[in-house]
């Protein structure tokens, strides 16, 4: 690209301003001439942003203004383009060729199209293409920051380096992930029974269950019944018990009439009249009787008495008049007779009711003799009851005894049998434990198995997540390494090129690193470091560096320089120029300064003051 | 980035081969391709999110 001019509209100091370059252009003016805005100023035009990263574009424009436009013409072989870009709003490029002499507008709205003609990017422009002495700040810097290489700091690989480092994440998470499978893979040892081991011995242990289980059979039909020593000894316990209990119920019984006995005793004195209600009515009345004719007796003898006390006054005291002697002998005899039958009446009633308290009592004692006989027949019947029952069971216990007598006397060959069929009982019983804890062993090793199989292809999956994080990585790797090489190489060959036009820094041997894009810096059999050469030397070693850079990567076809004389003394600017002046020939070269001492050392055409 | 395009390219390259050294089969390439370019044009695309997509965990947006 040929820069052909720069029309600048409210930028900076500038209000309106056009200035045209050729392929060697001083740009000459005082401090505040806008000098620097102009070089910002083409690289807005060209890509849409400020050469200085921390600036906004909006500050490129006039103050008080509320935009601005920088324009820039250019030619890129055959074609002509103009490309106007406003501080605020969309850019316009317009191009046009020899066979298309008519201006055509480039749509922005197209990056592919646009960047036919703009193909830079703004990263790679500001590093190969413009040079500021802000820069060698940085320069100076011996040791790379954050593990990158110089070369990678120069052209800015950070978005590549992050990739790379997330990929190198990505690689640890899927590692851990595998160390982690590894580490949960069951790790108790695989039994040294195969499955079908297993399996074949389970199927010989049923084989060998069915066979106990088809004897056992065939000996139960015979019935036999082993002799348990402990049942014997209890049968022989109850049958003494028995007839211990037995003898008791004996022994009360025969202290006891005999059943027959007392029942009919029992009828005997039910029979016997018994009508206590009529004796005791009877009792009543004659004891009534008795009362009257004691009272009776009582009012006899009170007459006596009053006629033995009348006969001894003259006079009856009540009605006053004689008392008959006679009469009084008389009513007393009568008296007296009277006084005699109602003795003889009390004498009856006394031996009546004497006789009635005879029959009472007897009645009394023939209903407890009665009670006594019921008493004893119910105790007689129950221990009749009991000596039946317990004879029945006596004779139960005594059979069941006498049954396990006989079977302890039974056939050597039932005893034998009975004798097997306790062992073929005791192999069953072993033989079903071995087949459970066989079966369970079998399920326990085919889960086992299960699990190893899930976590084998679990690992082997993580494995591949492995391979693919790595390959993934090796990729990045190799892209980063072979751009960085690459980029590197064509450094390399550049500055040997270079090298010869920048006959200030012969005295210098300058070589670079294999892996970095660090400058081994020798003269004298020293090795300098960057920040012991002087300032004119590191400004001459960055200038070239950077046209080395622009070979390798790509640059503008322009070479823009803000100021690269300041600081310089009078022979290292005469150098520059002449330096500058060669540069020239093969790139055009945009050159600021306010030395007018270094602006002399152009050609006089070269030069557009401000 | 300054030379992304050449980046890619070479990252595909060696993809390639890399895939046929490793044994990878076309699904898995694409994963890793597609998670490369996806990662490089977004800059808030962590492990986090790379990993599942290189394996398959998540579907990959193409």
């Amino acid at each position: 690209m040929n820069i052909e001019y720069v029309d600048l509209e409210n930028i900076g100091c500038h209000r309106h301003r056009k200035i045209d370059f050729s392929d060697l252009t001083v740009v000459y003016g005082e401090n505040r001439t806008g000098k620097s805005t102009l070089v910002y100023a083409l690289f807005f035009a060209l890509f849409g942003s400020h050469l200085h990263k921390s600036l906004k574009t909006a500050d490129l424009c006039r103050i008080g203004e509320q935009f601005g436009t920088a324009s820039v013409g250019f030619r890129e072989g055959k074609t002509h383009g103009k490309l106007s870009r406003p501080t605020t709003g969309i850019p316009l490029l317009q191009v046009r060729t020899e066979a298309d002499p008519a201006w055509n507008v480039v749509s922005a709205d197209d990056p592919v199209e646009f960047r036919k003609y703009i193909p830079w990017s703004a990263d790679i422009a500001s590093l190969t293409s413009f040079f500021r002495e802000g820069e060698l700040i940085y320069f100076l810097q011996d040791i790379p920051k954050y593990d990158k290489t110089l070369l990678q700091n120069m052209i800015e690989m950070d978005d590549v380096l992050i990739v790379r480092s997330r990929f190198n994440k990505c690689l640890k998470m899927a590692r851990e992930e595998k160390k982690a499978l590894h580490k949960a893979q069951p790790n108790h040892p695989v039994s040294s029974i195969t499955l079908s081991d297993q399996q074949k011995l389970i199927a010989d242990l049923e084989k060998e269950l069915e066979a106990v289980n088809a004897e056992h059979r065939n000996l139960s039909e015979y019935q036999d019944k082993p002799v348990d020593p402990a049942v014997f000894r209890l049968l022989k316990q109850q049958v003494e018990e028995n007839r211990k209990a037995l003898d008791t119920a004996a022994a009360k019984r025969q202290k006891l009439p005999p059943v027959q006995e007392l029942e009919t005793r029992r009828i005997e004195l039910e029979q016997q009249p018994a009508d206590t209600e009529t004796i005791t009515a009877r009792k009543d009345e004659l004891q009534r009787r008795y009362g009257n004719q004691e009272h009776k007796r009582s009012e006899v003898k009170t007459r006596i008495e009053q006629l033995g006390r009348l006969g001894k006054q003259p006079d009856c005291y009540a009605c006053g008049q004689p008392v008959s002697r006679d009469r009084l002998a008389t009513l007393t005899a009568k008296l007296n007779e009277e006084l005699k039958g109602i003795d003889h009446g009390i004498r009856t009633l006394e031996q009546e009711i004497s006789n009635v308290r005879v029959q009472e009592q007897h009645i009394k004692a023939q209903k407890k003799e009665l009670d006594v006989v019921d008493r004893q027949l119910v105790e007689a019947r129950r221990l009749e009851e009991m000596a039946r029952t317990l004879e029945l069971q006596g004779r139960k216990a005594e059979d069941e005894l006498n049954r396990y007598t006989a079977l302890n006397q039974m056939s050597e060959d039932a005893q034998k049998r009975i004798r097997r069929l306790q062992e073929l009982g005791n192999q069953k019983a072993g033989l079903e434990k071995r087949l459970i804890d066989q079966k369970a062993a079998l399920k326990l090793q085919e889960t086992a198995l299960k699990q190893r199989e899930q976590t084998k292809a679990e690992l082997k999956q993580a494995e591949r997540n492995v391979v693919v994080c790595k390959t993934a990585l090796d990729a990045i790797e190799y892209a980063v390494q072979s751009v960085s090489r690459g980029l590197m190489e064509g450094v390399r060959d550049s500055i040997h090129e270079w090298a010869s036009r920048f006959t200030f820094l012969q005295q210098f041997d300058i070589e670079i690193t294999a892996r970095q894009l660090s400058p081994i810096i020798q003269a004298r059999g020293y090795q300098y470091k960057l920040n012991q050469m002087s300032k004119s030397e590191r400004i001459f070693l960055y200038l070239m560096l950077k046209l080395s850079m622009g070979d390798a990567l790509s640059h503008l076809g322009a070479f823009i320089l803000d100021d690269p004389a300041d600081g310089l003394d009078l022979k290292r600017k005469q150098m520059m120029a002449r330096l500058l002046t060669e540069i020239s020939r093969k790139r055009q070269i945009i050159v600021t300064t306010n030395d007018t001492v270094f602006a002399d050392q152009f050609p006089a055409g070269a030069r557009v003051e401000l | 980035m300054i030379s992304h395009e050449k980046l890619v390219d070479l990252f595909c390259r060696r993809l390639e081969e890399l895939s046929v050294e490793n044994g990878l089969n076309v699904q898995e390439r694409e994963r890793i391709q597609t998670m490369f370019v996806q990662a490089m044009k977004n800059p808030f695309m962590d492990e986090r999110r790379i990993y599942p997509g290189l394996i398959g965990k998540e579907p990959v947006d193409r």
